[in-house]
């Protein structure tokens, strides 16, 4: 099915309380999120497919969380402008949208340095 | 063990930021411990205290709460107000749920206070957090970005309290039988329409677990910017701005202010810089308290 398969909503898929970054945080923390969740739908797509990520009924996620996840996954070896390209952010605000950005700017920047 | 009894008056005005008042409130606070570890009985009377304010609850909970759970709920007990006495006439301070947090008569009654989400309470899991998003959702004409950047703000100073507050900078964990616990409380002013969300441990202070070859004032700065971490690691130390969101995003008149060893941090768009004073009084821990308003601002 075409939602199940471009369509992540993290309050239902993974947990309404993400934590921390490492599985010794909590059960649902980013580098479960980013390595069982977020990366499998990427591995998913195909031609111009896009994934959705859908933060509704998430309340501050912390920049730890959206730094590993997204920082984490140009450590994996993604590129952040195809990152950019495919992804949609679904939230009321901005926030994580633009958090999300630049921590994968900043993990490219750390790569060159 | 048979211990002796002894009383203590709370001083006119607990409070941690006024000039005035915070010397006081901190011998206060040293008097309740030393009178425990001295091996007394305490009664603590209000008679003659006129105001409490919100960050000054939060450490009075702490402190009864902390020698409650470690020396026995029998050591500290709270005079009921008197009938007529002004903090009984405090409407905000006796909707605050301090009075039930600091007459727990046992483990469970601590435990209650999360059950039945009191705005003051003490865990060790962060799951508790989702109790004070409801609180916050609870209030009459807080925005929704309210709810979001108080939300960020504490999931942050949370974590800073589960990976830095009870690890000195040799990296030794410094919890007693209590945990890595923290006290919290969501301290809401209807008619001021104003929001405290404050968080205190006990731990050893950011001072304390914060590695750095500067002098103190410097250091407390350096660990409340983006990208500064006591690990070292370039992609760590990114929540300091969440810390900080609340003060950074919401409209009104917001405070972030940061009581640490000797030292207050003090968080405010229109100083520009935070502003660092050092006192002669040292808190114990860590207290973060963002004082928020809200509504028509």
């Amino acid at each position: 099915m075409l939602k199940e398969k471009n369509l992540i909503n993290v309050a239902e898929d993974f947990s309404d309380e993400p934590f921390g970054r490492y599985p010794e945080d909590g059960p649902y923390n980013a580098t479960t999120f980013r390595d069982d969740h977020l990366i499998p739908a990427l591995k998913k797509l195909s031609g111009e497919e896009k994934l959705t990520i859908d933060f509704t009924g998430v309340p501050g996620l912390g920049s730890s969380f959206m730094e590993e996840v997204f920082g984490g996954l140009i450590r994996a070896g993604f590129d952040p402008e195809y990152i950019n390209s495919i992804i949609i952010y679904k939230f009321p605000l901005a926030f994580y949208e633009i958090q999300a950005k630049k921590f994968m700017a900043m993990a490219k920047n750390n790569q060159k340095d | 063990m048979i211990h002796l009894s002894t009383s203590l008056s709370a001083p006119k005005v607990l409070s941690l930021l006024d000039e005035q008042y915070y010397t006081d409130t901190f011998i206060f606070f040293k008097k309740i411990e030393s009178n425990i570890l001295n091996g007394y009985n305490l009664e603590i009377s209000f008679s003659s205290c006129i105001e409490i304010e919100p960050s000054a609850a939060l450490l009075l909970f702490s402190t009864v709460n902390f020698l409650h759970m470690k020396y026995g709920f029998n050591r500290i007990k709270i005079k009921q107000l008197a009938l007529g006495s002004t903090l009984s006439y405090d409407a905000a301070l006796s909707r605050s749920g301090v009075w039930e947090a600091l007459n727990c008569k046992c483990v469970q009654d601590v435990e209650n206070l999360v059950i039945q989400n009191n705005k003051f309470k003490t865990s060790c899991d962060q799951s508790i957090l989702k109790k004070a998003d409801e609180i916050l959702r609870g209030i009459k004409d807080l925005s929704q970005e309210h709810i979001f950047f108080l939300n960020l703000a504490m999931k942050e100073a949370v974590l800073n309290v589960i990976y830095h507050a009870y690890i000195d900078k040799s990296g030794i964990v410094s919890p007693d039988e209590l945990g890595i616990r923290w006290w919290q409380c969501a301290w809401v002013n209807t008619k001021q329409k104003t929001v405290n969300i404050i968080i205190h441990d006990r731990g050893v202070g950011v001072l304390g677990s914060y590695k750095n070859g500067q002098d103190d004032e410097n250091a407390l700065n350096e660990a409340f910017l983006q990208g500064y971490s006591r690990s070292g690691l370039v992609n760590r130390g990114m929540g300091s701005e969440d810390m900080k969101s609340p003060v950074n995003e919401l409209m009104g008149q917001h405070t972030l202010t940061v009581l640490t060893g000797e030292f207050v941090y003090e968080y405010q768009l229109r100083t520009i810089q935070p502003i660092i004073t050092k006192r002669k009084v040292a808190i114990c821990g860590t207290l973060v308290h963002w004082n928020c308003s809200y509504g028509n601002v």
